[in-house]
């Protein structure tokens, strides 16, 4: 990569010169600020590179683990998911873009397409890999909101393109949540922003209630 | 103004004629066959429950008495892979309901006080998913109060009660059999004395499990356990109620 500046960028082998405050001219400021500025814009776009890179090897490690879930047995895929994991049924329906019939089906022996099969591994590969990170309860994770400015749960950005990556990338703490929603649903401001008056209340028969306050 | 779903149209439905889940309890949304409705005309006709799924029960029991919306077919309803989010607020759409032709919608002015005893008994048709009953109750607030009430507020008030019926439908799968019965009374007894079970298992202790259904992250450690319990008793283990 090659940068428009005056002075190379120091490289791991060099040591960096310290500028004593008060001692320096008024061009060397000003070059030492070129530079600055140069170094920036690099650690920049280096940024975005390594950001890019991280983002495809995140994905073909996805791949690759899914791969190898695959060969399991299916019914073994869906108890991981349902018993060890804890997810809901309706929530696996959704994950892996299927009907609640349809999953039952496979639930009482009926295989899978193969592209379905697919994507009951990559959820699971998925769910390994977010273990990985300091998430306590990962299925519980991703049914909740991720935020409490949106109402976009987890498993809504799973849903998205690059979803589990870029959910990854984020339980990694590599992005704020701010970038990850703008990147996955970039009018979530518009259309799922929560609103910060409604709270829900418990009530004296038991249940619950929706609460608007000021 | 008001939402709709949020892909298919047909993706308000958990499931549709055979696939609707026989030991699903009563719920919200649920589409019952040949129900007469008190005060709405003399013919039976189809009907779904409006009623909230917080206030279907006392306990593990429904309530004596629920409130129904009738299901009108019409040719001037919504084709089925319309949904109208303005206008037409009586009407709640229920596009390819039973798989004809013809178009139906619950009729949200057309409601009454049906006997929860007539509707358990009665053949269900059609269960909505979770998206479809937030729909159906932001659609009746509008209609009662002019006011759009967002999906998933409305969702996150009756998650707890979603989440338990759910699990309440795979325990009595699993277990109503385990009791061997024969006749459809039996069946009845069976499914009775294992939502009671459940519902004692769900209840146990102070930090009890249901409570913890309160909380969006602890509701996958809930169903951990209920399927921990649900195996346990399937293979005839300590906790064994048989």
């Amino acid at each position: 990569m090659k940068l428009a500046t005056t002075t190379p960028f120091p490289t791991a082998g060099d040591s960096l010169t310290i500028v004593q405050p008060g001692r320096v001219s008024q061009t060397d400021v000003a070059a030492l600020n070129r530079d600055v500025a140069g170094l920036r814009d690099f650690v920049s776009i280096l940024d975005a590179n390594t950001r890019s890179l991280h983002g495809r090897t995140q994905q073909r490690e996805l791949d690759e683990l899914a791969t190898q879930r695959m060969q399991e047995a299916f019914a073994r895929l869906l108890d991981e998911l349902s018993t060890d994991r804890g997810l809901a049924w309706s929530h696996i329906a959704r994950l892996v873009e299927i009907s609640v019939p349809a999953l039952r089906k496979w639930r009482l022996g009926k295989a899978p397409a193969a592209e379905n099969r697919r994507r009951v591994a990559e959820l699971c590969a998925f769910m390994d890999l977010l273990e990985r990170f300091p998430i306590d309860e990962p299925a519980g994770w991703l049914e909740a909101r991720v935020a409490s400015s949106s109402t976009l749960t987890g498993i809504d950005l799973y849903l998205t393109p690059g979803g589990p990556v870029a959910l990854l990338e984020y339980a990694g703490h590599h992005c704020s949540i701010d970038d990850l929603l703008d990147r996955q649903v970039p009018d979530w401001r518009v259309r799922f922003a929560s609103d910060p008056r409604l709270r829900i209340v418990e009530t004296e028969d038991g249940g619950r209630s929706l609460v608007m306050e000021d | 103004m008001l939402d709709g779903p949020e892909g298919d149209t047909t993706d308000i439905y958990r499931a549709r004629g055979d696939e609707v889940e026989v030991y699903r309890p009563l719920l919200t949304g649920d589409v019952i066959e040949d129900i007469d409705i008190p005060g709405v005309g003399r013919a039976t006709g189809m009907a779904i429950v409006i009623e909230h799924p917080c206030s279907m029960r006392r306990g593990s029991e429904l309530r004596g008495h629920l409130i129904v919306a009738r299901v009108v077919s019409h040719e001037n309803l919504p084709r089925p892979d319309q949904w109208p989010t303005s206008g037409s607020w009586d009407f709640f759409p229920l596009p390819v309901l039973d798989g004809s032709d013809r178009r139906h919608a619950a009729s949200l002015d057309l409601v009454g006080r049906v006997e929860s005893s007539a509707l358990a008994s009665a053949r269900r048709i059609a269960c909505l998913s979770d998206q479809g009953i937030v729909l159906l109750l932001q659609r009746q607030i509008h209609r009662m109060c002019r006011f759009k009430a967002p999906l998933a507020d409305l969702y996150d008030v009756c998650a707890p009660v979603l989440v338990e019926a759910e699990l309440l439908t795979e325990w009595t799968e699993a277990l109503v059999p385990l009791r061997n019965p024969g006749s459809d009374e039996e069946t009845n007894e069976a499914l009775n004395q294992e939502t009671r079970e459940f519902d004692t298992f769900l209840g146990k202790g102070a930090g009890s499990l249901r409570s913890q259904l309160s909380t969006d992250r602890f509701r996958s450690d809930v169903r951990r356990a209920v399927r921990l319990e649900i195996r346990e008793r399937l293979s005839g283990g300590p906790n064994g109620s048989i």
